[in-house]
């Protein structure tokens, strides 16, 4: 769906991006992870076409790069800075980049009501964007990306400022989205986020990819040993294993446990390992 | 992809009526200006009003020329003398409101006041003059009583009982003959007809202004970049951003016309060539919203600067101040405003009667000077990939 080749993008002195290739296949949730100036936005933007790469090259679906109009139609964008009409209602918002998108009639107001319905703002649509708030903003936002039901969406961390409750029904839609075949690139900061949507993540910084597999060979080519913390009566017991399970049972012949607790590593430990640094101060 | 051009430019004037200082600014401060300086002028010019005659005397009797002594005296009439041929010329061309001939044996027929061939004076004053032409009739009436009537009743009112004295009945000493001349006129047919042209531009700059200033805010806001992402090309979007700015000015236009036809009698002379005069103007100010729209980063910026030009345009254009009351060199130097082609169009096609070649200079003047800014406005346009 997606072929990314060695991209390439410098602002100034900057380089934004440094070299990335990746591939997202069809019905594939590909996460982009990395802390603030990594190059996420940069490389969704390229792959948006409203930046241009330096060099390398983006292949859309077979169709070509994306500066061409008709590749553009296969992609939805959520911008990281909210772009919304601030004047309008959400419902008009979308009307207009549906309309952007060649939809009219019924087909429009079909899938502006499915997209309302996806980020629950249905009730809301009628208000104008200046009286929502943020995470209502990023959802119409996301919504905007929708309309037009690309097979491609590019999701520049959706889920900003968007309560709990909401957050969790966004991803069980954006699942939903995975299952009848759509692509999307996420990218974010929050490591159970993708952990919890990817199927593949990249991790990225300084513009570069530090590790690119599925959540759990990340973990398990990069995330050390589980962490398992026994409580005794006379003292708490704190061992680095690469089967924890093992271990349990064996600290179990050693003597009586009042409490147990196993922490697999996660994607937060696979990127200190990667980076020496944490991706979130 | 025309509809998409028609989506941008819907969006954008939906925005700008939505936006409650710019609908101000856009119509009803125009409007405000074009009946406030309406006002104002009106009764300037109404306060130093007497009807100018040209008078011919074919007669050249001596009866005559007392008669024409006392139409000078009178004051109510400015007077000047001509040959029949010059008067005609004169009103046809709207130099004079009228003229007035007292026929040949004039003089001769003074005895006659009574009889079937009294002494003949013919008018000629343009149909749509009505009021004025009565005014000149009863003149003439008033001073031909004095001139013939006033020995006879001197001589026989004392044998009449008083209801019949000749002044009170509707008897006339004379024959007036009112010829209609229709005018060409050149001349404002009220201080509407200079206000609303003048009005209109405040309109068209706000217009500009909004746009220009909204074009920014589209890269501020970062919904230029949405439309980038969108599966439209970048003509589409200024072709959008340009068609909402030209049917905005254009039908702001035609509204503050049509205001000032209902509420003010502003009639067009020439309808077509305001129809094409508000064409042209609404080319060329897309072009300065274009060229505006490049003018700063952020939206203070653009519209500081942006009014700031737009400003030394209408002063120096004829916007704040009407170009005759400027002095004659400021009015060569305002030729280099676009306000002042855009006023003459309007004018023009409003009461100064330019015939289609005419007005050909202002439309393309205003057509030049709106694809030229509009080009330069496209050159500097900094699109969101531009770094
Ligand atoms: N338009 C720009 N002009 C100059 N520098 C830029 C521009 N956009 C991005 N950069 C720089 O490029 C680098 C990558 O930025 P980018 O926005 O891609 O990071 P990111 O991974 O999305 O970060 P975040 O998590 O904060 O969103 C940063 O150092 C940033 O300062
Ligand atoms: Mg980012």
């Amino acid at each position: 769906m997606l072929q990314v080749e060695n991209l390439y993008k410098r602002f100034g002195t900057i380089q934004a991006v440094a070299g990335l290739s990746f591939n997202a296949r069809q019905g594939e949730i590909l996460g982009l992870l990395g802390p603030n100036g990594a190059g996420k936005s940069t490389c969704i933007n390229m792959v948006a076409g409203l930046l241009h790469a330096d060099s390398g090259q983006i292949n859309v679906g077979g169709l070509g790069s994306p500066s061409l109009p008709a590749v553009r139609q296969k992609i939805g964008v959520a911008p990281q800075a909210l772009a919304l009409y601030e004047g309008l209602t959400g419902e008009e918002n979308l009307r207009f980049f549906g309309k952007l998108a060649g939809l009219s009639g019924k087909v429009l107001r079909d899938r502006v009501s499915w997209t309302l319905e996806f980020v629950l703002l249905m009730d809301r649509k009628d208000d104008r964007l200046k009286t929502y708030s943020g995470g209502m903003k990023r959802r119409i936002n996301l919504a905007a990306a929708l309309v037009h039901d690309p097979p491609l969406l590019l999701l520049d961390e959706p889920t900003v400022g968007v309560d709990p409750q909401s957050r969790n029904a966004l991803f069980e839609n954006v699942l939903a989205l995975k299952s009848q075949g759509r692509t999307v690139i996420y990218t974010t900061h929050y490591m159970e986020e993708a952990e919890k949507l990817c199927d593949r993540v990249g991790i990225i910084d300084h513009g570069a990819f530090l590790a690119f597999d599925s959540v759990d060979k990340l973990i398990e080519s990069h995330g050390g040993k589980s962490m398992v913390t026994v409580m005794r009566h006379d003292s708490q017991v704190q061992i680095e294993s690469d089967d924890p399970i093992a271990e349990c049972v064996r600290l179990q012949q050693e003597g009586e446990i009042l409490s147990l607790r196993v922490d697999r590593p996660d994607l937060e430990r696979v990127f200190l390992n990667l980076t020496g640094r944490a991706m979130r101060d | 992809m025309r509809k998409v051009v028609t989506a941008i430019a819907v969006n954008d004037m939906r925005l700008l009526l939505r936006d409650k200082g710019g609908a101000f600014v856009t119509f009803v401060f125009p409007l405000a200006y074009c009946i406030f300086f309406g006002l104002i002028f009106a009764t300037q010019s109404m306060s130093s009003r007497s009807i100018d005659m040209v008078l011919v005397d074919e007669d050249q009797s001596q009866q005559s020329a007392s008669f024409v002594q006392l139409l000078k005296k009178s004051g109510a009439i400015e007077l000047t003398m001509a040959s029949r041929e010059q008067a005609i010329d004169q009103v046809r061309r709207a130099k004079t409101a009228a003229y007035v001939i007292i026929t040949k044996g004039f003089g001769q027929a003074l005895p006659r006041v009574l009889g079937e061939d009294r002494p003949k004076i013919v008018i000629g004053i343009d149909p749509a003059r009505a009021a004025e032409s009565e005014m000149v009739k009863g003149l003439i009436t008033k001073f031909a009583f004095e001139l013939f009537y006033t020995p006879i009743i001197l001589r026989i009112s004392g044998d009449l009982p008083n209801d019949q004295h000749p002044t009170k009945t509707n008897f006339s000493p004379i024959e007036i003959e009112t010829t209609e001349i229709v005018q060409t006129r050149t001349g404002p047919a009220s201080s509407y007809d200079i206000s609303f042209p003048q009005g209109i531009i405040w309109g068209v700059l706000g217009c500009c202004a909004s746009f220009g200033i909204s074009l920014v805010n589209e890269r501020t806001t970062g919904t230029l970049s949405r439309l980038l992402v969108a599966p439209i090309s970048r003509t589409h979007i200024l072709a959008g951003k340009a068609l909402a700015c030209f049917t905005s000015t254009l039908v702001l236009g035609m509204v503050l016309f049509f205001v000032g036809w209902l509420a003010f009698s502003v009639i067009p002379q020439s309808p077509i060539h305001l129809a094409i005069s508000l064409l042209a103007i609404s080319i060329a100010f897309v072009g300065i919203m274009m060229f505006i729209s490049i003018l700063g980063k952020t939206e203070r910026a653009v519209s500081g600067m942006g009014w700031a030009v737009l400003l030394a345009m209408a002063m120096i254009g004829g916007g704040m101040v009407p170009r005759f009351f400027m002095p004659h060199w400021m009015q060569s130097l305002s030729a280099i405003s676009p306000v002042s082609w855009a006023i003459k169009a309007m004018e023009g096609a409003v009461w100064r009667g330019f015939s289609t070649s005419e007005m050909l200079l202002p439309w393309s003047v205003l057509v030049g000077i709106g694809l030229l800014f509009f080009a330069i406005g496209i050159r500097g346009f900094s699109w969101p990939d531009k770094g």
